[in-house]
């Protein structure tokens, strides 16, 4: 594109304008403000023809606005919320009664098998068999393994929404760099207070303290997912490279360059700060989605993946949304997430959900494996991406 | 949405049956103005948009639009962008008087051969946008045809500006890849 710019699609024909249409959209302050100017001249023209409006009574009522968020959001958030309220004080029960005996029924099977056997050929033989069953999960264990540990993966996810920070949490104000001034946006940049410097628009940022369990301090919150994801886990990976910006004052500027990168998370003085987002979980109570499949892949002795898949309908429209993890035993004899992934899109009545001989996730790749992904792993990329600069 | 649909919204309530049609249509008219009216400003084509829905409200029959209103919309929008188009270059001082001298000499400026170039490029250029799948595909269109800032799309998106920034850099890079497989050198967009 010479100049950065997709001018050759100007005074297209009709069927590229159709091509464009899904990719048209505009924010809702935007559409609001047009849909009045439209039906202010509406009513001057009917005024003009001397007709009625028909609005008098209905001006009142208005004022409800119609969010047309991307399709995938809701049952992202939806998925994301469920797990959130799933995880708990069970599985932790379970683990550590029902886990811990099944462990030792499995030891003296193995032992029982190994002193029967009568020569040494068949006793290694027999003994790699007794291994195998002792060691592997079983379908009980690996699923609350998943909603224990999926509920805390995705606490990081969320860590920006709103109820991770106190009403009056403290909160210190930066300037980002933001883009070069373009003087149609004028109107936009007023309005959320950026300044301009020559030909370049600083952008505002307010990092808030989180005011969240096990969330205090890197090491701490370190501490807290380190149970739960390997080292290389990309949340961890993400964890080690958050910022400090204690040297910094209010009203300071941290990022002078559009190839720098603005963090979501940051410490200052020793503790975490982040930006607040004003996110909501879409209200599916009553209208629960439908589990098709939830079960475990690639299992063996010391690593597994669960995905599961959910059905929901939305406005007439069926989606299905994946989730999988990657679990790994570690050397100390726990289990932790190594990888998450996240699936959604329209359901397609040609794929077969339920009945897999592979995850979902491991079909799918390029664009479509991380179409949910853009939150944590442009995160994870945005600080890689910092520290290189 | 139908005209007769419509027109049962309207019997309830005017502004909700304007409501929804603008909900449901404004994402088509806003892509046949801007398309024809992309040299201008925002505020000029907003002015625009909001002009084809006023009309599209204001001269509805159900006796003529029984079935889907896009085509009568579509219309609509088409021949406001026009109007539009007239009044805002006769502002420009871009029109000029068919008595003035020069005009015989004034090619008509289409190109035939090139017309048919640039409209085989679009429909490659629109397929490769497509192909990179969304988010990405919104953020290329919305960042460089409808010249967003990554605030702004990511207010569409429900994303952070950073990532915004992030994606839109790896898919344009990802387009010229898709375009030279394609046979499209850079420049030639």
């Amino acid at each position: 594109m010479k100049k950065n710019d997709l001018d050759i699609l100007k005074n297209a024909d009709d069927d590229i304008i159709e091509e464009l249409v899904p990719f048209t959209n505009d924010n809702e302050e935007t559409k609001k403000r047009v849909f009045e100017m439209s039906e202010k001249k509406y009513n001057s023209k009917m005024e003009k023809a001397g007709r009625s409006t028909g609005n008098s009574n209905d001006t009142m009522t208005f004022g409800v606005e119609k969010y047309s968020r991307p399709k995938w959001y809701k049952p992202l958030c939806t998925a994301a919320a469920i797990v959130l309220l799933l995880g708990g004080a069970g599985t932790v029960a379970f683990m550590n009664n029902n886990f811990s005996a099944g462990r030792g029924q499995s030891t003296q099977v193995e032992e029982r098998v190994v002193s029967e056997a009568p020569t040494e050929a068949v006793t290694e033989e027999a003994t790699e068999a007794a291994t195998e069953v002792s060691a592997m999960l079983s379908e009980d264990e690996m699923k609350a393994l998943f909603e224990e540990y999926s509920a805390v993966y995705d606490g990081w996810v969320q860590v920006n929404f709103y109820e991770n920070f106190a009403p009056d949490g403290e909160a210190i104000n930066f300037w980002v760099y933001g883009e070069t001034y373009a003087d149609i946006n004028s109107d936009y940049y007023n309005r959320i207070g950026a300044k301009i410097e020559g030909d370049a628009v600083y952008y505002p940022i307010t990092y808030t303290k989180l005011n969240k369990e096990h969330y205090g301090s890197i090491s701490e919150l370190k501490e807290y997912l380190g149970q739960y994801m390997t080292p290389d886990c990309e949340i961890m990976t993400y964890i080690d490279k958050i910022e400090d910006l204690s040297d910094f004052n209010d009203g300071d500027t941290i990022r002078n360059s559009p190839d720098e990168t603005i963090p979501d998370v940051i410490e200052y003085n020793g503790e975490l700060y982040a930006e607040k987002r004003e996110l909501s979980f879409y209200d599916d109570s009553n209208n629960p989605p439908e589990v098709i499949s939830n079960r475990s892949y690639e299992v063996s002795e010391n690593s597994f993946e669960w995905e599961r898949i959910q059905k929901r309908t939305i406005d007439a429209h069926t989606y299905i949304d994946a989730e999988n993890y990657t679990f790994r035993k570690c050397d100390d004899g726990r289990w932790r997430i190594s990888k998450g992934r996240f699936f959604g899109s329209e359901y397609d009545d040609t794929i077969d959900y339920t009945n897999r001989k592979g995850s979902l996730l491991n079909e799918k790749n390029g664009n479509a494996v991380d179409y949910f992904m853009t939150k944590d792993t442009t995160a994870a990329e945005d600080i890689e991406n910092t520290t290189t600069v | 949405m139908t005209g007769a649909e419509y027109s049962l919204l309207l019997q309830k309530s005017t502004r909700e049956a304007h409501e929804m049609l603008f909900n449901e249509y404004y994402s088509y008219v806003c892509a046949i103005a801007f398309n024809r009216l992309r040299s201008y400003s925002n505020e000029d084509i907003e002015e625009c948009i909001s002009d084809i829905f006023a009309e599209v409200f204001f001269s509805f029959s159900v006796e003529y639009t029984k079935g889907d209103m896009k085509g009568y919309i579509g219309t609509i929008a088409k021949r406001r962008c026009i109007d539009r188009f007239r009044k805002l270059s006769k502002d420009n001082g871009t029109v000029f008087s068919v008595d003035d001298e020069n005009v015989p000499e004034i090619s008509s400026g289409e190109n035939i051969e090139e017309e048919s170039e640039k409209s085989e490029l679009r429909r490659i250029l629109i397929e490769c946008i497509k192909a990179l799948g969304e988010p990405d595909s919104t953020i290329i269109i919305q960042k460089f045809y409808y010249k967003k800032t990554s605030h702004q799309i990511a207010d569409i998106l429900s994303m952070k500006p950073s990532g915004v920034r992030m994606r839109c850099k790896r898919a344009a890079d990802k387009l010229k890849e898709a375009l030279a497989k394609r046979g499209i050198k850079e420049d030639a967009i």
